[in-house]
């Protein structure tokens, strides 16, 4: 029987773990690595690992990082964050990532998620997506949730998955950052749009939350800040999911 | 120490793999070319990528005829997720396979594809501690169904489809997930191969 993912994620600046709310007021929480090794210690089922790297030091440094958190871990490491090339690509998985997550780049030019599907086959390439309701749809942001795109979510789900898209990592930029519970409508549309699995993002704030959107059917979750403020751990939430009647895996 | 070949076809993701074996007391050579290819006690043939491009590479690089001399040997061969996929006749895209067990090679039929996540693996016997059955990370969109289901060593079911997720053909052992991203439970699952084969 497959098991719901819980999957931790790390947004990695300046090789530190950062945490912000609406994708703003960013807060430091600690060493990447030691996180990630961590969470997997705790019964993490993944790892996200976001690093937008402006400068020619910062990508030895996160790269080097990339390459410690593989050594430390053996579960599947999905690491994104500014890719817009084959080469950036290529670093990555030689770096130890298992897949690499795309998000701003492929909106204007949705050729490279075939590009990346065509060389390392789809199970490679996870397209993450940021959305936010307006008046009566979705529609789909950029750099961060600063750049409105032309894109309605449906319309942009269906196209990566057509250009092959292999998994969707998408969140709700009204929820991300405020605990308030996953967007549970938003999840039932995707989900309604496209056959690949989909990660949920944005908005956990309890365990009760996590257990709710696993209920309503969706069978990955992303979780940052409720972790990372220490408001519950990997452990404690698959306890009681498990208690719960969810089949996770636990104990690991 | 205990040699292990790891196959690459040029891609470079190798990265999860040649972790795990770092954590197991043996010392892996990857080949990607004949000139890279020693004296090893196993190979282990991992999958990531299409069908019909890792066939290519095989070609061309010239590791296909190799191989085939260490499994007629019946040397110790581990397929991982499409590397076990190739064991077999038929691929459902790509064209065929490697043809060293009678079977094919479908699409699942589930709704949601590829099957990605942690699966339990049911009547296991490398692997399992007994207690209850053991649960491997899957990333894959295709299954084998072999010719003679004897060769069936775990079935996991997903979606309602049960398929193979190990199989034995004396020499030859593939699993359909990644037991280098799969925890504790995976290295273990090597650990015994390991130890069995050699």
């Amino acid at each position: 029987m497959l098991m719901p993912r819980i999957i931790p994620c790390l947004d990695v600046r300046h090789g530190r773990v950062v945490k912000g709310i609406r994708f703003e007021e960013l807060v430091d929480s600690g060493d990447p690595v030691t996180l990630a090794q961590q969470y997997a210690e705790q019964g993490a089922d993944e790892i996200v690992w976001l690093d937008i790297v402006a400068t020619v030091e910062e990508e030895e440094l996160s790269l080097n990082l990339i390459a410690a958190a593989r050594d430390a871990l053996a579960i599947p490491l999905t690491v994104g964050g500014g890719v817009r090339s084959l080469e950036h690509v290529e670093q990555l998985l030689a770096h130890g990532a298992d897949k690499v997550s795309i998000n701003s780049y492929p909106l204007s030019h949705p050729e490279f998620i075939q590009r990346i599907a065509l060389r390392w086959g789809s199970q490679c390439v996870v397209v993450a997506i940021d959305a936010r309701r307006e008046q009566d749809h979705y529609q789909v942001y950029k750099n961060g949730g600063r750049v409105r795109t032309a894109w309605e979510l449906g319309d942009w789900l269906r196209e990566a998955q057509g250009q092959g898209a292999g998994e969707f990592l998408l969140t709700s930029m009204d929820r991300d950052g405020t605990q308030s519970g996953y967007d549970l409508p938003m999840l039932a549309y995707a989900r309604s749009q496209v056959s690949r699995p989909i990660i949920a993002s944005g908005g956990a704030g309890s365990a009760e939350n996590v257990l709710e959107v696993l209920k309503s059917g969706q069978s990955a979750v992303l979780l940052a800040s409720l972790l990372h403020q220490g408001k519950t751990t990997v452990s404690a939430l698959k306890s009681y999911l498990a208690d719960e009647g969810v089949s996770v895996r636990w104990p690991v | 120490m205990t040699k292990v070949a790891v196959i690459d076809y040029g891609n470079g993701n190798l990265g999860s793999l040649l972790s795990a074996l770092k954590r197991l007391p043996v010392w892996a050579q990857v080949w990607q070319n004949p000139i890279d290819v020693g004296p090893v006690d196993a190979i282990i043939f991992p999958g990531v990528g299409a069908l019909g491009s890792v066939i290519h590479h095989l070609e061309i690089s010239g590791l296909r005829a190799i191989l085939e001399r260490h499994v007629e040997r019946a040397h110790p061969v581990m397929g991982i997720c499409l590397g076990m996929q190739l064991f077999f006749e038929d691929g459902a895209e790509g064209g065929p396979g490697l043809g060293w067990i009678a079977g094919s090679i479908p699409a699942l039929k589930g709704r949601v594809l590829p099957h990605i996540g942690w699966n339990t693996v049911s009547h296991s016997q490398v692997g399992n501690n007994g207690t209850k059955d053991p649960a491997y990370y899957f990333v894959h969109s295709y299954r084998v169904l072999p010719t003679n289901p004897e060769v069936i060593v775990g079935v996991t079911e997903y979606d309602g489809e049960v398929f193979p997720s190990i199989v034995r053909a004396p020499a030859l052992y593939g699993v359909q997930f990644h037991p280098e991203l799969s925890g504790a439970t995976g290295h273990l699952l090597l650990s015994q191969w390991l130890r069995e084969v050699l």
